[in-house]
């Protein structure tokens, strides 16, 4: 009877696919992920929570890839989004449903400009239609100039001087508010793999991007001791899951994310660097 | 301790190994035991006391459990033979005892046998023997022993008979040899098996030289019978030994120098023989030498040939040694000395060459070099000789001053003896130069004219000395020509401005040899003005401004205004200007007289407002070009640069920016439409048109496009439009693009920017 089950072991271990790793999960048009804002309204403020964004200093680090749009959908797809104590959006990041390697950034009423005024900022190497084809965004903010990168070059720098409040809006990837933190005005959903998506309370320096572009798996370029404290947020979708679950905020600050199918389907995949 | 034997030792470790309990296996242990069984010998033939007689066949039967080493045979005590292998037979010669026939006198025969590990066995029989009455045993005659040139010693068995009484040598020149033949000697003791025949009576030297003599010996027994030995030896005397030529010193052309070694022979005389082959070097005798002559030296030979030579040595019987082909010494004579010619001439020049060759050694006789020449490639001695000297003593240089120049020649030496010996050198090949090697000058334009060109060129130096001529044709016809070699210059008058001449100049030497050079030289044309400024000034006239010519000769200038299509003056060449003016298909717009522009007229300016100029002709901008013509005093005229503009410019398209956005908003801005002429911007300015598309990189008005016009906008400062629905989704996203038209109905486009309605 052991060595039956032995043999059938080993045969079992014969057949076996070798395990892929996880790397990214996947929206279909009405799914998001939901990022909890621990922040209480009255209370001081909580540096460690979404409220960081109020301080004006921060940068978002996204790496996705999309998929081509369905012919009903003409608005720009969101990639990451907070909104404010007004139901408006106060800071987007989107892809251009019009031009597949553009993106469209708006911080407050601003849009982020690139060197010749337009809005729209071509990403080299991007191509959203292409579910392969990942894209690595960064948007930094001192509270001055907001400057955007894509595959680690710089597309624009705009002056915006704003005193940004996300109040306590909950932040979302993939998706989002029409009324804050209400589920049923979401809009702008995102077709697509997200790899990654890190926050940081203060603006990440020109001079990393493409460091941070060519290395998908470093969060800095050397180890230094507190290196690590300035980030906030740390979502890696590298464990399966299903609506409902929690994607885990691994930067230790305890922003854990939810994964919400809403109208759509999550999935994950083994896509991604 | 002395060392085991090996069967001991097996012992002792089998005896160690079981002592210590221990199980070894070790070859050759246990297994060996030592051989004591002793072989077993008996006879199978004859029965004992057989009567035997002469040679008697005796078999023993032998048989051991390890293996025979060897039987031994002994009669009455004495060993007869050993034998080895089996069969173990013994022939046993019987006459070597005396005969024993009598009960009791049997002879007693035995035989040993010893295995391998030296056991023994016997067997013995005893046997009767009677030989008395018969004859004696034969005995075999061995190889010779030796044989000389008069001598012979030969050898037989030793005879064992018990009756021996002697032997008797006899000697025959045929094989036949009987006891009719030559005796020679008697020998009465049984141990002389040896006899030497030194030929006593046969020729005053003992055995003749050469000659074949066969030998027998007769045994005879002390009863007088008698038994020939039943083999003959026969010998050939010798012949005496040859000796070895050696080439005592390396043969010259003529003289070969010989040696030989002192001959061990008898030596009478000596005699060479010399062949052509080293199979007939004896056929001709050369000379004859005594016995204390070792060397000789053959003169008068053929140079550069092989001889091959034999020596005979003659002893005192007169006999010679024996010819062969492989005793023989070949030589060669050396041959004329080959000459060389230095492989390039030291010195070419048009009508001669020097030529140098190395120094040849003295010859044995005397011997000239002769130097000849050729040209059709093969020099030999049908050639043109030219030198001949002897040797030594002559130069070992020439130059020769007979040649034509661009030739090629060929040259080679002779050497030659007093006995017509030829050696050819090696061929030197050369080519005198021509007159195109030694002037490759040029000819050039000394002074460039409007109307004329000098020229000058390199003159012909060559020495010595034979210019004949220069001349120079322009386009084929001679122009000029001389026999004065220092005259190197030549001006050429009456020609067209602008003009391209071919000039060839041709050198002829006193051999009427040429060399030629091709210039292609162009006279200047008129220095042209030059166009600074066509400026369209308020759609009606244009102000113009040009550079002076420089002209010396200056007499007007001539401005010339084309809108024509085909006449736009843009031939690179400014045909088109002169075929305005001959066609009149220009307008010729003014003739400015200027005989002696000023110096400080740096710029000419005009000012053309001809009625006649129109802005715009239909939906097209008509182009006005402009050339100005300088007219020299010999009437001809060059043309400046071709200047030219519209009077109107197409509108620039503005410049668009999205400013801001909100849910169901999108406000942009775009730069105010600008002319040259800002007093008439309200005239040509029509209206601003903005367009919307959901598709970016489209032309808004092109066929198949999704552009839609969203509001045409005026006026001119009226540059800001924000574009507004209800029905959009939120941040939907377009193109805008403004299009600016003008009076006439032109348009020009605005860059496309990307707006988008802001999320919720």
């Amino acid at each position: 009877m052991i060595r039956l089950g032995v043999t059938l072991l080993l045969l079992a271990m014969a057949c076996q696919e070798p395990d892929q790793p996880i790397r990214s999960v996947e929206l279909s048009g009405g799914a998001y992920i939901r990022i909890n804002n621990r922040q209480v309204l009255g209370d001081p403020r909580d540096t460690t929570s979404l409220a960081f964004f109020s301080d004006d200093v921060f940068s978002i680090e996204i790496r996705a890839a999309g998929d081509s749009l369905p012919a009903s959908v003409a608005g720009l797809a969101t990639l990451f989004m907070i909104g404010d104590a007004q139901d408006e959006t106060e800071i987007g990041i989107f892809r251009s449903a019009l031009q597949p390697d553009r993106i469209l950034v708006i911080i407050g009423n601003d849009w982020v400009r690139d060197s010749d005024g337009s809005i729209s900022l071509e990403v080299p190497g991007c191509n959203w239609d292409n579910s392969k084809v990942f894209t690595h965004i960064v948007l930094t903010y001192d509270g001055v100039t907001a400057t955007v990168y894509g595959n680690g070059e710089l597309l624009a720098a705009s002056n915006i001087s704003l005193d940004l409040e996300v109040g306590d809006s909950d932040a979302l990837i993939g998706a989002n508010w029409g009324v804050t933190n209400d589920i049923s005005t979401l809009s702008n959903f995102w077709y697509g793999a997200i790899d990654e998506v890190r926050l940081w309370d203060f603006d990440l320096p020109q001079s990393e991007m493409q460091f941070r572009y060519q290395n998908p798996d470093k969060l800095t370029r050397q180890y230094s001791a507190g290196g690590l404290d300035p980030i906030i947020g740390l979502w890696r979708f590298n464990e399966d899951g299903s609506s409902g679950d929690v994607e885990p905020d691994r930067s230790g600050k305890g922003n854990d994310a939810v994964l919400e199918a809403g109208a759509g389907e999550i999935g994950f995949s083994t896509a991604g660097p | 301790m002395g060392r085991l034997p090996f069967y001991h030792r097996g012992r002792f470790l089998a005896a160690l190994s079981l002592s210590l309990g221990l199980s070894l296996a070790l070859p050759g242990c246990g297994g060996e035991e030592i051989d004591t069984v002793s072989p077993v010998v008996r006879f199978s033939f004859p029965s004992e006391f057989t009567i035997l007689s002469g040679l008697e066949t005796v078999r023993v039967i032998v048989n051991d459990n390890e293996g025979v080493k060897h039987v031994t045979y002994f009669a009455d005590g004495d060993q007869l033979a050993r034998f080895v292998a089996a069969p173990y037979t013994l022939i046993w010669n019987t006459t070597a005892y005396p005969d024993c026939t009598t009960a009791g006198s049997a002879v007693l025969l035995t035989a040993i046998a010893e295995d391998l590990a030296g056991n023994r066995g016997t067997a013995s029989r005893r046997f009767y023997l009677d030989n008395e009455g018969l004859p004696p045993l034969r005995v075999q005659m061995l190889p010779p022993v030796a044989v000389t040139k008069h001598s012979a010693t030969v050898a037989w068995e030793r005879s064992v008979d018990y009756d021996f009484s002697h032997y008797i040598i006899y000697r025959d020149t045929s094989t036949a040899v009987t006891t009719l033949s030559d005796s020679l000697a008697l020998l009465d003791d049984p141990d002389s098996t040896r006899y030497s025949d030194t030929g006593a009576g046969v020729t005053p030297f003992g055995l003749d030289e050469d000659t074949q003599y066969s030998y027998r010996v007769y045994l005879y027994d002390t009863f007088g019978r008698t038994a020939a030995s039943d083999s003959i030896t026969t010998i050939r005397t010798l012949l005496p030994g040859a000796v070895q030529l050696i080439e005592a010193a390396p043969a010259s052309k003529y003289t070969a120098n010989l040696s030989w070694p002192q001959s061990n022979e008898d030596v009478l005389r000596y005699r060479l023989h010399r062949g052509d082959t080293a199979e007939e070097a004896d056929l001709d005798s050369i000379a004859g030498f005594g016995p204390a002559t070792l060397s000789y030296t053959d003169a008068n030979l053929t140079a550069k040939t092989d001889y091959f030579y034999h020596l005979f040595v003659i002893d005192s019987a007169g006999y010679t040694n024996r010819f062969s082909s492989t005793n023989v010494l070949q030589l060669s004579t050396d041959s004329l000395d080959v000459p060389q010619l230095v492989p390039t001439a030291s010195a070419v020049s048009k009508y001669s060459a020097t030529l140098q060759w190395l120094a040849v050694p003295v010859q044995e006789d005397s011997s000239w070099i002769d130097l000849y020449r050729d040209t059709d490639g093969t020099v030999d001695n049908t050639s043109t000789l030219v030198i001949s000297q002897p040797v030594p003593g002559a130069p070992l240089v020439y130059t020769d001053a007979t040649l034509r120049q661009s030739s090629a020649y060929q040259f080679r030496l002779l050497h030659r003896d007093s006995q017509n010996n030829l050696e050819w050198s090696n061929t030197v090949d050369l080519t005198t130069i021509g007159i195109a090697d030694v002037w490759n000058g040029a000819l050039g334009v000394s002074r460039p004219g409007k109307y004329d060109l000098g020229l000058g060129w390199d003159g012909y130096n060559y020495q010595p000395d034979d210019f004949a001529s220069y001349a120079i044709s322009r386009d084929g016809g001679l122009v000029f020509t001389t026999s004065d070699p220092s005259q190197v210059n030549f001006d050429d008058p009456g020609l067209q401005k602008a003009t391209t001449y071919t000039y060839d100049l041709v050198i002829t030497d006193t051999s009427g040899a040429t060399v030629s050079t091709t210039l292609d030289a162009t006279t200047r044309d008129i220095f042209p003005a030059a166009i600074t400024l066509v400026e369209p000034t308020v759609l009606w006239f244009f102000r113009l401004a040009w550079k002076p010519s420089p002209e010396s000769d200056f007499s007007h200038y001539m401005l010339l205004r084309s809108s024509i299509a085909e006449e736009t003056f843009d031939d690179a060449n400014n045909d088109a200007v002169a075929d305005c003016v001959v066609s009149g298909d220009c307008d010729q717009v003014v003739v400015i007289l200027n005989q002696d522009p000023a110096p400080g007229d740096t710029v000419i300016f005009y000012a053309d407002n001809d009625p006649n100029l129109v802005t715009t002709t239909g939906n097209s901008l008509p182009v006005y070009q402009y050339t100005v013509l300088t007219y020299d005093l010999a009437g001809g005229f060059n043309a400046s640069n071709i200047a030219g503009d519209t009077l109107y410019s197409e509108p620039q398209p503005v410049t668009l920016r999205i400013d801001s956005s909100s849910t169901n908003t999108i406000s942009m801005s775009w730069s105010r439409a600008s002319w040259p002429w800002p007093v008439l911007e309200p005239i040509l300015f029509n209206r601003y048109e903005v367009w919307r598309n959901m598709v970016p990189d489209e032309i808004p008005g092109e066929p198949n496009t999704t552009y839609e016009l969203v509001v045409p906008l005026t006026p001119i400062g009226n540059t800001t439009f924000t574009d507004a629905s209800d029905n959009w989704e939120p941040g939907q996203g377009f193109a805008y693009t403004i299009v600016l038209v003008d009076l006439f109905g032109r348009i020009a486009i605005s860059n496309e920017e990307i707006g988008a309605t802001k999320p919720p």
